[in-house]
C-alpha cells in the first residue's frame, strides 16, 4: 500500500514540476480513517496524497467537471491536462467517458493504481482513527465481483499487477430474478419508499453527466413531480437505471453515498448482466467499442419486449 | 416531580394513547426515520438518518386540493386536518432543540398553519443520549445544547436499563404522566442519581468541539474570498447536508395536476441544488457551487441569527456523517476564522508596503 502511495506522490510531483498537468486530483487523509478529495496544485504538496483502503471515491467525477468547465467571458479555455488518481474500476469510467466523447484523452494524465479492494465505508466504524485493513467483513460489495484489478487505461501504473481470480456469475442479482414480479415489486417498494431524493446517487455518478438532468427540467414540462413519494421516487430510479444500462461500470458510488442505504448497485448490476447476456456489451473496457444505445442491430434479441 | 416507567409498560402506554397520533423512530433495513406508529415505540437506537422535523414539516405535504372546470381551476379546499393530539417518542435533544428554531421560523413573518397546527397538538418526548449516541460527530455541547437538553422538550426520558427515568419539563409533559396513570411510578433518589450518571457519561462521550466565537464576524469579511472555491472544490452538489439537517427548512411549492384534479404541494428543497436559485427567466444568481456552499454557511451562522436570534445548527453531526466527500461543517467554519485572520494580515501588509 505505502509503495503505491510513494509512486503516486512521485508521479504527481514530477508532473506538477514539469508543468505537464495543472493540478492532480487524488486522496488526502481526512480527520479520521476516511479520506478527502485533494486538488494538488504545487509539487511541494504532492506529499499529502495518500493511498489506502478508504480511497473509495471515484474521482473521475472531477475530470468530467473539468471537461465541462467553460471559459469566462473574454477568457481562453485552458486545455492543459489534469492529473487524476484512479482505481481500476474508476479507470473504466474514463474509458466509457472517452467512448461518449465527454473526455478527450489528451486532457487527462492518469495515475492508475492496481487494487485488491477497498472498504465499504458504511461497514467501518466512524470513530476509527486509521484506515483499517480490508477484510472479508468490511470489503466493498463491488470488490467481491470485480474482474479488473489492474487499470484499463493509465499513463503510469502504481503497484504490482494483481492477478485476476474472480469469475463474475451475477449470483448476487440472480436472487432478484428468481423473485416473482410481485415479490420484486414489494422489495423495491420497501427500498424506494425511503429515498429522500437528495440526488446524491446522480451527483456522485461520473456517468450522470447531463448538464441539465431531466429531473431538474421544468420546461417545456416537468417529467417527474417533486413529490418525494413512492411513485415519483420509483420513476426517478427507473429512468436513471435506463440511462445507465450498458454504461454503468459498477464503481459503486451511487450506493456508497446513499444516506438511506438504498441498494442501488442491485439495479445497475442487473442491467450490466443483461447487457452482457443479450448484446455482449461490457462497459468501460475498450474506448473503441460501440455504445450499446448508439448501435442498432437487427439481430438484437427482443424477447423482453412484449 | 420525576417518575419512571418500566420498558415492559410501553405496550400499555401505547394503548393508553389510543386517542393520539403517535410518532416515533422506525427502522427499515437498518435505516431509521420517524413514522406514525401502530405499536409501542422501539427506542433502542442511535439517531435517525432523517430527522424528526418530518413529523411537523413532512418532506412532501399537500397544502390544498382543487379541480379543473373548463379552463379554470376551482374549489381550492384545504385537506381535512387531524384534530387528535399528537405524541412523538424518542427525539434526541439536539433535534428537539431544532423544533424551537422551526417554531420561530414558521411564525416569523407569516404564521404557517400546517406546521403550527401540528406543533400545538404535539407532546415531544426526548431521549437522553446513551448507547450508540453521542457518536463521533456529535457536538451539541458546543452549541449551548446537551445530550440531555430540554429545549423544545415536554418530557425528558433517560434510559436506566429496564426502565426510563421521566422528567416532566412542561405542562404537556405532566399531562402525559396523568394520562399514563399508574404506568408511571414516582422516582426514588437512586433513579435520580442513576439518570444523572447517564447524563454525565453522555457529555463525556462527546469528542468534538466547535469554537464559533468568531465565526459570524469572520464570515462577514470573507464574502468575496477564494476560500469558498477551495472548500467547495470537492462538493458534488447533492442535497444531503441540508435535507437531513434538523434545522434546514427550505421548501418548494408546486401544483400537481392530473386528469382534472390537482393539489398544491410543498416539498423540502435544498440550497445546494443548482436549480434552487434559478429564476423563471433562466438567470441563476448562484450558479457556482462555491456560492452555494457559502450560502449554506452564511444562512446558518449569519442570516438565521439576524432574523430569528439563533444559529441554524444544533450540532447533531448528520451533515458531517452523510457527506460523500467528507466536508465537515466545523472544519469549514473554523477554517473560515483562520482564513479571515490570514487575509486581514495580508491586507495589512499590503497597505504597509503601499
Ligand atoms: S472494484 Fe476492483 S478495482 Fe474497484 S476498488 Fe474494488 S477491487 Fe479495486
Ligand atoms: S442517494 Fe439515496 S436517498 Fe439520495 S436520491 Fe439517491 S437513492 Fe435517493
Ligand atoms: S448532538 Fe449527539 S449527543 Fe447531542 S443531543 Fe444530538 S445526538 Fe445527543
Ligand atoms: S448543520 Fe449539520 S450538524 Fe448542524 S444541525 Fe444541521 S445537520 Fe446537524
Amino acid at each position: 500500500m505505502t509503495d503505491r502511495q510513494g509512486q503516486i506522490q512521485d508521479t504527481a510531483r514530477g508532473w506538477l514540476e514539469s508543468g505537464e498537468v495543472k493540478y492532480v486530483v487524488g486522496f488526502e487523509q481526512g480527520r479520521r480513517a476516511g479520506t478527502k478529495v485533494a486538488f494538488v496544485r504545487r509539487p511541494e504538496d504532492a506529499d499529502k496524497l495518500v493511498w489506502n483502503s478508504m480511497c473509495v471515491n471515484n474521482l473521475t467525477l472531477f475530470l468530467v467537471e473539468e471537461m465541462q468547465t467553460r471559459p469566462g467571458r473574454g477568457e481562453e479555455l485552458d486545455t492543459t491536462p489534469i492529473g487524476i488518481v484512479v482505481k481500476p474500476c474508476d479507470s473504466k469510467t474514463i474509458v466509457e467517458l472517452m467512448k461518449e466523447n465527454i473526455v478527450a484523452r489528451e486532457r487527462v494524465k492518469i495515475i492508475g493504481v492496481t487494487c485488491e479492494g477497498v472498504c465499504d465505508t458504511k461497514k467501518v466504524d466512524g470513530s476509527e482513527k486509521q484506515p483499517p485493513a480490508v477484510t472479508d467483513e468490511n470489503i466493498a460489495g463491488k470488490c467481491l465481483v470485480c474482474t479488473h484489478h489492474n487499470p484499463l487505461i493509465a499513463d503510469v501504473v502504481c503497484g504490482e499487477a494483481v492477478p485476476e481470480t474472480i469469475t463474475d456469475d451475477y449470483s448476487d442479482v440472480a436472487e432478484l430474478e428468481a423473485m416473482t414480479p410481485q415479490e420484486r415489486w414489494e422489495y423495491w417498494e420497501r427500498q424506494l419508499e425511503r429515498c429522500v431524493r437528495c440526488y446524491g446517487c446522480r451527483e456522485a455518478c461520473p456517468l450522470c453527466y447531463c448538464e441539465e438532468c431531466v429531473f431538474d427540467r421544468e420546461k417545456p414540462y416537468r417529467w417527474n413531480e417533486k413529490s418525494v413519494q413512492l411513485p415519483e421516487n420509483t420513476f426517478y430510479h427507473l429512468v436513471r437505471a435506463m440511462h445507465l444500462a450498458g454504461r454503468c461500470v459498477d464503481c459503486g458510488e451511487c450506493e456508497r453515498v446513499c444516506p438511506v442505504d438504498i441498494p442501488i448497485r442491485k439495479i445497475n448490476r442487473y442491467l450490466e448482466w443483461k447487457a452482457k447476456e443479450r448484446y455482449d456489451v461490457e462497459a468501460g473496457v475498450d474506448p473503441e467499442d460501440d455504445s450499446m444505445f448508439g448501435t442498432c442491430d437487427t439481430a438484437d434479441p427482443e424477447d423482453f419486449i412484449w | 416531580m420525576s417518575h419512571t416507567i418500566g420498558k415492559d409498560k410501553m405496550d400499555a402506554l401505547f394503548e393508553a394513547l389510543s386517542e393520539h397520533e403517535v410518532y416515533g423512530p422506525v427502522e427499515v433495513d437498518g435505516v431509521w426515520t420517524y413514522k406514525k406508529l401502530d405499536s409501542a415505540p422501539d427506542l433502542e437506537f442511535g439517531n435517525s438518518q432523517v430527522p424528526p422535523k418530518s413529523v411537523f414539516f413532512p418532506q412532501t405535504e399537500t397544502m390544498f386540493e382543487f379541480k379543473r372546470d373548463g379552463a379554470r381551476f376551482v374549489g381550492a379546499e384545504e385537506p381535512q386536518r387531524a384534530s387528535k393530539p399528537l405524541v412523538v417518542f424518542g427525539v434526541r435533544p439536539c433535534d428537539a432543540k431544532a423544533f424551537t428554531l422551526l417554531d420561530k421560523l414558521f411564525t416569523w413573518d407569516y404564521i404557517d398553519p400546517y406546521f403550527v397546527d401540528r406543533r400545538e397538538r404535539a407532546t415531544t418526548i426526548a431521549l437522553t443520549c446513551s448507547g450508540q449516541k453521542p457518536d463521533e460527530n456529535c457536538f451539541c455541547t458546543s452549541i449551548e445544547g446537551s445530550p440531555s437538553g430540554t429545549e423544545g422538550v415536554d418530557s425528558l426520558w433517560t434510559d436506566l436499563g429496564d426502565r426510563y427515568f421521566v422528567e416532566s419539563v412542561t405542562e404537556k409533559g405532566e399531562a402525559l404522566i396523568e394520562l399514563g396513570g399508574n404506568l408511571f411510578v414516582e422516582a426514588v433518589s437512586d433513579d435520580e442519581s442513576s439518570a444523572e450518571e447517564v447524563k454525565e457519561n453522555a457529555v463525556k462521550a462527546i469528542t468534538r468541539t466547535f469554537d464559533r466565537a468568531e465565526v459570524a464576524e469572520s464570515l462577514r469579511c470573507l464574502f468575496e474570498s477564494k476560500y469558498w472555491e477551495d472548500i467547495s472544490a470537492s462538493c458534488i452538489g447533492c442535497g444531503m447536508c441540508t435535507l437531513l439537517c434538523p434545522t434546514c427548512h427550505c421548501f418548494d411549492i408546486n401544483d400537481v395536476v392530473k386528469q382534472g384534479e390537482g393539489r398544491r404541494e410543498r416539498t423540502w428543497d435544498s440550497c445546494q441544488f443548482e436549480y434552487y436559485s434559478s429564476h423563471a427567466s433562466g438567470h441563476n444568481p448562484r450558479p457556482a457551487k462555491r456560492m452555494r456552499q457559502r450560502n449554506r454557511m452564511y444562512h446558518k451562522f449569519l442570516y438565521i441569527d439576524n432574523n430569528l436570534g439563533v444559529i441554524g445548527c444544533v450540532g447533531c453531526g448528520r451533515c458531517i456523517s452523510a457527506c460523500p466527500v467528507n466536508i465537515d461543517i466545523i472544519d469549514v467554519t473554523e477554517g473560515a476564522v483562520a482564513r479571515a485572520c490570514m487575509e486581514k494580515d495580508a491586507d495589512a501588509k499590503g497597505e504597509e508596503a503601499a
